[in-house]
């Protein structure tokens, strides 16, 4: 397997034993961003391989100086281009955000500096943040690695494909309603949302601020807990950032019997053959393994996908109305401020970024309010209720992560809400503001990879660990990687 | 739930975005679609509390210190328009 496929977790390892070096590594992903980029896409920005390669020659340094920093020190990584990265353009993939160069970075980006990470680039996303299928992006493409006909799910699409193709050893992408599980879905990888407050947001371009987390994008769950370690700290910059003390690479363990798994059966049965095939063996595997199966049957399905879209499209035309043009980004002169205000984001912004910020101010004006806004947050109230009622009976929530698997790119869309079907089994878990992972669980007939979703209580980030940890001991799904041009040259390892 | 054209102009203008005639037509269509689709909130009669926010999370302080700041030339650095040490922009106040 050449290094770039391979996991964060053993790469991290062969460095410590100097069988390899950080150099090498990064040599490999540039080498798979040369074969991949034209077809799969993934990146906005990618850096000059001279600042890499002198990236990786510092750990090379620290090594041979027997101060290796942490398990990322030398490890490729890219980001989603909604994190502030000081002297490296961020562009939330829109117009209007082309030509911004932060000139201070998000904490996220700070702690992995400090762990000696590689920054490769800036992966794609949809515009703002807001799609499922990356195809919202005003400045670049992304293509699923397993079918570059097909999207490669959104809105963390650059994210997830960079980390599936060997573009990149592990991302960091942002998840909203499930911005980060989707794309890991389509593109049979890990994806990993932690509770809202875990990880700090300072820096990372908001969509809808009470819903928003960064998570990792991985090739296997120990990857995931490496990462989260780095990532879950307090930040004062942050005022919801909480305080947990976590070492979940250390306590990561196996030993899942006797934990009771919930699930609604109406969520499953509500997927494709495949997806549903896939899921209920991985149920049976979770049995295999001493888990006990609660049935649960919530009252929110119908109602929590609407919720969602009022209260993410209510903070997003809110959190939105700065990009202005007067003192950061893209300026389109009117013949007064107004009409530069106007000229400004009818030029910038995107049609789906515009849908949500119409709908947005609908749902806040007076009229409409107490009809819309405010019941969606009675919904929401609702929704945290049944998770706490559910996590009395149940240690996890298993569900699938999605309806169906990748589709194809360029799909017509009669409605636009007709995208917002890819979201409707991962929003609750922002809602209710609770961990989520997506983990490979099969493929479909069309060689399309299936994700397992797995909701935990809050701060229960271990729990979910480990019990994708044990069913990724147990089955070979994570460990396929779609075939990529250009390959089977050299670097057998 | 109608929406008219003249909501959808209502909106624009609230929002601070222009649209031409063919776009109004298209996102009023939108509109209606996506409003149809949130009107699903309001199948459940559920009485509970708002929350705007999950966290149990009150006032949260930190502690009042001068602390490093952005040098002004990086503060105007991503300036469309800005002149010695201010950002420049169009008059905001009308001439009398």
């Amino acid at each position: 397997m050449r290094l770039c496929d391979m996991p964060l977790y053993q790469l991290s390892a062969m460095l410590d034993e100097k069988s390899i070096s950080a150099k090498e590594i990064a040599q490999d992903v540039m080498k798979r961003i040369g074969e991949a980029n034209a077809t799969v896409g993934g990146y906005i920005t990618i850096l000059d391989e001279k600042e890499i390669m002198e990236s990786a020659q510092k750990t090379d340094e620290r090594i041979a100086a027997g101060a290796r920093r942490s398990k990322i020190d030398g490890i490729p990584y890219a980001l989603k281009d909604n994190m502030c990265t000081k002297g490296i353009r961020t562009t939330c993939s829109s117009k209007l955000l082309e030509n911004f160069v932060p000139v201070y970075n998000a904490t996220v980006y700070e702690h992995l500096i400090n762990a000696g990470g590689v920054l490769v680039g800036k992966a794609d996303m949809d515009e703002f943040a807001m799609g499922s299928a990356n195809e919202n992006s005003a400045l670049s493409f992304t293509r699923n690695p397993w079918d570059t006909k097909k999207v490669a799910g959104g809105s963390s699409g650059g994210s997830s494909a960079t980390v599936a193709s060997g573009q990149a050893v592990f991302s960091l992408g942002s998840d909203t309603g499930g911005s980060i599980r989707l794309p890991a879905s389509f593109c049979g990888i890990t994806g990993f949302k932690p509770t809202y407050s875990a990880v700090p947001r300072y820096g990372v371009i908001a969509f809808a601020s009470s819903l928003d987390q960064v998570g990792p994008l991985t090739k296997d769950i120990r990857d995931t807990a490496i990462v989260l370690d780095e990532i879950v700290k307090y930040d004062d910059k942050d005022s919801t950032s909480a305080k947990i003390a976590t070492n979940y690479a250390q306590n990561l363990n196996n030993n899942i019997k006797g934990m009771r798994i919930g699930v609604d059966a109406s969520l499953v049965e509500a997927t494709d053959e495949d997806t549903k095939a896939a899921v209920l063996t991985a149920i049976e595997k979770f049995k295999e393994m001493g888990c006990k199966i609660v049935d649960l049957s919530f009252n929110h399905n119908e109602i929590m996908v609407a919720a969602y879209y009022i209260i993410s499209s209510a903070e997003a035309s809110s959190n939105l109305a700065r990009f202005d043009g007067m003192t950061y980004g893209v300026r389109r002169e009117g013949e007064n401020v107004i009409d530069t205000y106007v000229n400004t984001r009818s030029w910038g912004f995107g049609p789906e970024v515009k849908r949500r910020i119409m709908m947005g101010t609908f749902v806040l004006s007076s009229g409409y309010y107490d009809a819309y806004y405010k019941k969606a947050l009675q919904d929401r109230t609702l929704i945290k209720h049944n998770f706490d009622a559910a996590f009395e009976l149940c240690d996890c929530v298993l569900s699938p992560t999605t309806i169906f698997t990748a589709y194809d790119a360029g799909k017509k869309l009669e409605h636009p809400t007709d995208a917002y079907m890819s979201d409707v089994f991962t929003p609750m878990a922002n809602i209710a503001g609770l961990p989520a992972a997506s983990i490979p669980c099969g493929f479909a007939k069309n060689g399309m990879p299936i994700g397992l979703q797995l909701i935990g209580n809050s701060y229960q980030e271990q729990t979910l660990l480990n019990m994708a940890y044990a069913y990724q001991q147990e089955t070979d799904f994570h460990l396929q990687r779609p075939k990529m041009t250009g390959e089977g040259e050299k670097d057998e390892v | 739930m109608q929406i008219s054209s003249d909501d959808v102009k209502r909106l624009a203008e609230l929002s601070r975005l222009a649209f031409n005639e063919e776009e109004i037509a298209q996102m009023q269509e939108n509109l209606v679609d996506m409003i149809q689709y949130a009107d699903r909130v309001n199948a459940t009669a559920c009485d509970m509390q708002a929350k705007e926010h999950i966290l149990p999370l009150h006032n949260v302080f930190r502690e009042d210190v001068v602390q490093e700041s952005l040098s002004n030339d990086e503060a105007l650095k991503n300036a469309p328009e800005s002149e010695e040490m201010y950002f420049k922009v169009p008059q905001v106040m009308e001439d009398e």
